[in-house]
């Protein structure tokens, strides 16, 4: 079988090492201010302008279950590309910190321990391996549930 | 001789002996001649002869008895001038006559109390005198000594106080150059704090542009993964790119690295900095301090100088005031001196007046002398040793004693020379002056020099030399 290379890009979340296919991340910005938006999830910080798009920003810690992402000098926002029911939808993840750019081979990612149904494990293609550290490869598409995506998506219209 | 000059009883002697002569020899002239015209009148005659011899025995007895009383009644008026005269003062006349001798014996008598109660009155006041000027002497000998005691001791506090002074003005001196020293001191650590305070503007300085620094590396960071996204996404062409991205990066984090290196020193700089400052902060207090002290020091010194100039004032008063107390003390004591020399000098002369028997005895007495011939003769051999040792000895003191000696030997000189005394003009008869040459005295004069003395100090003949010459005089006639 040939060796398919891919490349990822990883971040940190906390303690944790994500990383995520690099054709969903369009750009990698230092955290924007962001204004607000009434009645949103609690995911969902607010929106920001990327040259005169507006572009929703979500904590992805939160998203994962985790405290609240606490803004550092380090802390970035993955501009990324998901796709959802054949639409394409962009949105900012806040992540603690960006570390590199990696090309791995599609042989290193291990499988997900299933420990019953988690909704965190959706999101997860699996697991690489690199040295000591074990990187958590994301699955960008179903980072957010449907019903999340959807109400990401209506807001996105809302916007628009 | 003039008539005048003979005594009253030569006078009379004279003149009735010349009567006597007179009626003696105008009897014999009328016996002559009666008996010449003759007659039997023999018995008559006889008998008138010797009535007039008679007669003329007896006239002139009485005429030795009148001029022999009336010598008599001269005598002691004689005898009481002379006392007088000799300074004796104890002499008494018994009955005073109512006649003119009489009337001088009062007078005499009166002189002589007058000059009783003078003397004794001199004799007094020179004696309280002596003794008032004696406590004088010493009380101004105390004050003296006591001024020149002041005198020096007020000398040595002047030098103590010298010494404080320059000990003060030492002591000043150095409180202003620790003064000086702690300025000089002061403006070096305002200036260490003000380069301090430099060093840790700079450091800032630094601290920022570092931060700059790292800010610029990350967001180069970022850019480089943004490139290697790019290039990754690009797939085949970006390969390339993705290696000067991932240089990038890695430059990127080198210099983030030296960055952080660099806050960490800053930061320890900024520390030690403040460290240095805080420290030169306590120093300033310190030295505010330190200069307070020194300048109430200097204070005090200047307080100091100036108590010591107004003591050194007050004791040059005090130095004027002792100087005069001691000139003004041997004035004292000069006067005192010359106040005893005088009332001695006025007691020595009081010594010619003899008011009692002692001093008469002490004293060579011209009556008793006459009275005491053999005591008299047996001075005689000792009269001139005594005369001129005596004299050699004596220099101040009682001059009349010695002169009373030499009257002595000038006496008894006279009786073996049986010289007749004349007046001559001798130097002064004061004894008392100091400066008065001794040698006169003490070396042994001619007599008549002697005698002269003698005579110009009794004022009158010695009467020892009139009895002589009565007696002779009365010789005469036995």
């Amino acid at each position: 079988m040939e060796e398919v290379f891919q490349t990822f890009l990883t971040f940190s979340l906390g303690q944790e090492n994500f990383a995520i296919d690099v054709e969903h991340v369009e750009k990698i910005l230092e955290y924007q201010p962001v204004t607000e938006v009434p009645k949103a999830p609690v995911y969902m910080l607010g929106v920001f302008n990327l040259r005169g798009e507006v572009i929703p920003l979500v904590d992805t810690r939160i998203k994962f279950g985790m405290e609240r992402t606490e803004i550092t000098t380090s802390t970035c926002v993955l501009v990324i590309t998901i796709n959802s029911e054949g639409e394409k939808i962009k949105l900012g993840a806040l992540v603690d910190s960006v570390n590199e750019v990696i090309k791995q081979s599609t042989k290193d990612i291990l499988p997900i321990p299933t420990i019953g149904k988690q909704s965190k494990t959706e999101f997860l293609h699996g697991v690489l391996k690199i040295a000591d550290r074990f990187i958590l490869l994301l699955n960008a598409d179903k980072i957010f549930s449907v019903d999340e995506i959807i109400e990401l998506k209506a807001e996105n219209f809302e916007l628009n | 001789m003039r008539w005048i000059d003979l005594k009253i009883s030569q006078k009379l002697l004279t003149v009735f002996g010349l009567f006597i002569i007179g009626f003696i020899s105008i009897s014999v002239w009328d016996y002559i001649q009666i008996s010449k015209i003759g007659g039997g009148n023999n018995e008559l005659l006889s008998r008138f002869l010797v009535n007039h011899i008679v007669l003329a025995l007896i006239f002139s007895l009485i005429s030795m008895g009148m001029i022999f009383a009336v010598n008599k009644s001269f005598q002691s008026t004689l005898k009481a001038a002379e006392k007088l005269s000799e300074g004796d003062l104890t002499f008494n006349i018994s009955s005073i006559r109512k006649d003119e001798l009489g009337q001088i014996d009062a007078s005499l008598l009166t002189i002589k109390n007058r000059l009783r109660t003078f003397i004794e009155h001199v004799k007094e006041t020179t004696a309280n005198l002596t003794a008032a000027s004696s406590e004088l002497n010493s009380g101004s000998q105390l004050i003296s000594n006591g001024a020149n005691d002041q005198a020096s001791t007020s000398t040595e506090i002047s030098m103590t106080m010298d010494q404080i002074a320059m000990i003060s003005k030492q002591s000043t001196n150095n409180a202003n150059e620790t003064n000086e020293i702690a300025k000089r001191a002061y403006e070096g650590i305002i200036k260490g704090a003000e380069d301090l305070n430099r060093a840790l503007q700079v450091i800032e300085e630094i601290a920022q542009k570092n931060s700059v620094i790292s800010e610029i590396s990350y967001q180069t960071k970022i850019l480089s993964i943004n490139a290697s996204v790019e290039a990754a996404r690009a797939a085949e062409w970006g390969k390339g790119f993705s290696v000067i991205a991932e240089h990038i990066k890695r430059l990127a984090e080198t210099t983030q690295t030296s960055a952080a290196e660099i806050e960490t020193v800053s930061k320890l700089g900024v520390k030690i900095t403040r460290n240095s400052a805080m420290q030169l902060r306590e120093l300033v207090s310190e030295f505010h301090k330190t200069s307070e002290l020194t300048q109430m020091v200097a204070d005090s010194g200047s307080e100091q100088y100036v108590a010591i100039e107004q003591v050194n004032l007050s004791m040059q008063g005090l130095n004027d005031v002792t100087q005069q107390n001691a000139s003004s003390s041997e004035e004292l004591t000069a006067s005192s001196e010359e106040l005893v020399r005088l009332s001695e000098s006025l007691n020595s002369q009081t010594l010619f007046f003899k008011l009692t028997k002692e001093e008469l005895e002490n004293a060579p007495d011209f009556e008793e002398t006459m009275d005491q011939e053999p005591e008299f003769t047996a001075y005689n051999e000792t009269s001139f040793n005594f005369n001129s040792r005596e004299n050699e000895e004596r220099e101040t003191g009682n001059e009349y004693e010695s002169e009373f000696s030499k009257l002595f030997s000038d006496r008894l000189n006279q009786r073996t020379e049986q010289d007749v005394i004349e007046q001559e003009v001798i130097q002064e008869e004061e004894p008392k002056k100091e400066d008065k040459p001794i040698t006169p005295r003490t070396k042994s004069k001619p007599f008549e020099e002697e005698s002269a003395q003698k005579t110009k100090n009794s004022g009158v003949k010695i009467s020892l030399t009139d009895n002589d010459e009565i007696d002779r005089q009365f010789e005469k006639f036995k």
